[in-house]
């Protein structure tokens, strides 16, 4: 993890809806409200299932599967916000001991291989949904259809093999241009 | 591509890959693939491939995650920090090296209701370090010792890495959390043992504060009351198995944004940016584990686990040799890869081997995360310093890690304690 990292987690929870130098506000303000309301949902159906069963004796039919289908949805949709925020977690031992003028070749290379990896679990995400989707798969007891999420996760992968080849290119122009 | 069907070579490039800076999930994900179709084939590969990040994505056991997370990061936005460090300050502000202690204690408390080690130490360098600081603590003794008591966010529960740990292992994981919290204390007293010790040893001669009234010692406690509730709540429902660990950790999130509008500290903006951390979090954590369980196909079909058992058992397969040598690849793996993906990358490997050898995997989860633990503190990688040292720009890296040297050694006696006498970590689950 980078410094940068550190150093939000010092400064708090106040910084990360401010987009950085270079970024347009809402693509991260959208991420941010969506993830951020699913995992409200998440809580919140823990919550009741619980109250529910002991207290009112009934606890939340398909709380399970719900909170299933949406954490695998909080966990792609997260993936572009990690993307666009570069945060994957990396080593810096050698690198960081590399000249400074290499770094943007460094990195533009390693974002076409991060893309191509995104991309082929894009596209095999989008093949599992269509099978998915040709046995008709729907949950135990809500009977809701599972595929439209796996090709939510497909999009939002290919979406963030986009923005790593954005971001890649955004950077590396700015260092030519400095 | 045939080359890769050998685990050596496989793992050559995975290393090649990490050190020039590719993310490790994608690291994972890409060697995990290649290798795993240089052995079975494309079509069977890559299906695979979608079957462990869709089906796993939607794992149930994986929600408890972005549960803790949130219960982490609201906790950290509630400021129950200032409160935890300002009770702790009260009781011990008399003695030498008092605030060093204080610390440590604050960070044990805070590490009960937050998960990570880099959050804990984060959030308490900004209330612990200045106050060390106005006293004349030298910038060493009080940053190692934010550094070290940081540490306990992974051991102490809620912790994010047992929670990886039992999934991968498939352990209960409810007995991990109370498995960690007799070695968290015991590393509490380590800390402030070593605290002790340098400031005796170094001779630093600290101010102290006169001795408060034991009136205003005690309503200082009141401070504490939140993060009490919380935990009792939290770690209580999973050990009386009123609550299984994911709603433990729902329970515990709603808690945890319930303390953060008591302490007038909700907004929605901070509680979306709270949220919003959390989200990526989860996302760069479950990516890792995708990656890591399709690098754990390719282990698996390479018949790595074999070679890794005649590996392991070089020294003689007892007990201690076996443990010994697995200690020694940790220590140069630290060097390298931060803990998280330490462990993600190791643990598929390890523990069926030490299974087979009749080790009980709770006791092992507790050693693996003590030694992450040591790895986060010693250098190179050392990422608790690292928290400290962006945190702090006019601190040396050095200076921090010079002053973590008593940490660590009281963190070797701990792992030697917790070899001698596994009890300390299977006392409590053994009563659930």
């Amino acid at each position: 993890m980078s410094e940068g990292t550190a150093e939000k987690l010092a400064d708090g929870p106040v910084s990360p809806v401010d987009a950085g130098p270079g970024y347009r506000r809402w693509p991260r303000r959208a991420l941010a409200v969506i993830s951020g309301l699913i995992l409200l949902i998440m809580m919140a159906l823990t919550a009741v299932d619980v109250v529910g069963r002991y207290v009112l004796n009934s606890p939340l039919i398909g709380a399970t599967e719900l909170t299933e289908l949406l954490l695998v949805s909080v966990v792609f949709i997260g993936l572009p916000a990690v993307c666009l925020d570069d945060e994957h977690v990396t080593v810096d031992l050698v690198t960081s001991a590399l000249p400074d003028w290499i770094q943007p070749f460094r990195k533009a290379l390693l974002a076409v291989i991060t893309a191509t990896v995104l991309a082929v679990i894009a596209w095999r995400l989008w093949v599992h949904a269509d099978q998915i989707a040709s046995y008709n798969a729907v949950t135990n007891s809500l009977r809701l259809p599972v595929a439209p999420v796996a090709r939510l996760c497909a999009a939002t992968t290919a979406a963030s093999v986009l923005i790593t080849l954005y971001v890649a290119l955004r950077d590396l122009r700015t260092a030519l241009k400095g | 591509m045939e080359m890769l069907a050998s685990w050596p070579v496989g793992m050559a490039v995975f290393f090649a890959l990490l050190l020039v800076g590719l993310p490790i999930s994608i690291a994972l994900t890409a060697i995990g693939l290649l290798g795993t179709v240089s052995i079975i084939g494309w079509t069977p590969a890559l299906s695979l491939l979608s079957t462990t990040f869709f089906e796993q994505g939607r794992n149930y056991s994986l929600s408890v995650l972005p549960l803790f997370l949130m219960m982490g990061n609201f906790v950290v936005q509630s400021g129950i920090a200032r409160d935890l460090y300002d009770a702790a300050h009260a009781w011990l502000r008399h003695r030498k090296g008092g605030l060093a202690m204080a610390t440590v204690i604050a960070c044990g408390g805070f590490s009960s209701v937050c998960g990570s080690s880099m959050a804990t130490a984060a959030t308490m360098s900004k209330i612990a370090l200045p106050s060390m600081r106005r006293f004349g603590y030298p910038d060493d003794l009080s940053t190692a010792s934010i550094a070290a008591g940081g540490t306990l966010g992974i051991l102490i529960p809620p912790s994010v890495i047992l929670v990886f740990y039992g999934i991968m292992t498939q352990q209960d994981i409810g007995k991990l959390f109370l498995a960690g919290i007799l070695p968290g204390l015991l590393g509490v007293i380590g800390y402030a043992l070593a605290v002790s010790i340098t400031v005796k040893f170094r001779g630093f001669d600290l101010r102290t504060e006169d001795k408060l009234p034991l009136g205003t010692r005690l309503r200082a406690l009141k401070g504490t009351a939140g993060a009490m509730v919380l935990f009792t709540f939290v770690m209580g429902g999973i050990y009386l198995g009123v609550f299984t660990p994911t709603e433990s950790a729902g329970m515990g999130a709603a808690g945890a944004l319930l303390l953060t509008v008591l302490s007038r500290k909700f907004t929605w903006r901070a509680t979306f940016a709270t949220l919003f951390d959390s989200a990526k979090t989860t996302a760069m954590m479950f990516f890792i584990l995708f990656g890591a369980l399709t690098f754990t196909n390719y282990v698996n079909l390479s018949g790595m686990t074999a070679d890794m058992q005649a590996f392991l058992t070089i020294f003689g397969d007892g007990p201690v040799p076996v443990i010994l040598t697995i200690l020694c690849i940790y220590l140069v793996l630290g060097c390298v890869l931060e803990g998280l993906s330490m462990i993600m990358l190791t643990v598929p490997i390890f523990y069926p081997v030490v299974a087979s050898l009749g080790f009980d995997l709770i006791w092992f989860g507790i050693f693996v995360v003590v030694i992450t633990e040591i790895s986060y503190i010693t250098p190179p990688v050392g990422m608790n310093a690292f928290v400290l040292r962006s945190v702090n720009r006019d601190v040396e890296l050095w200076t921090i890690f010079r002053g973590l040297g008593a940490f660590v050694a009281m963190d070797v006696v701990r792992i030697i304690l917790l070899i001698a006498f596994p009890g300390i970590v299977l006392f409590l689950p053994s009563q659930m």
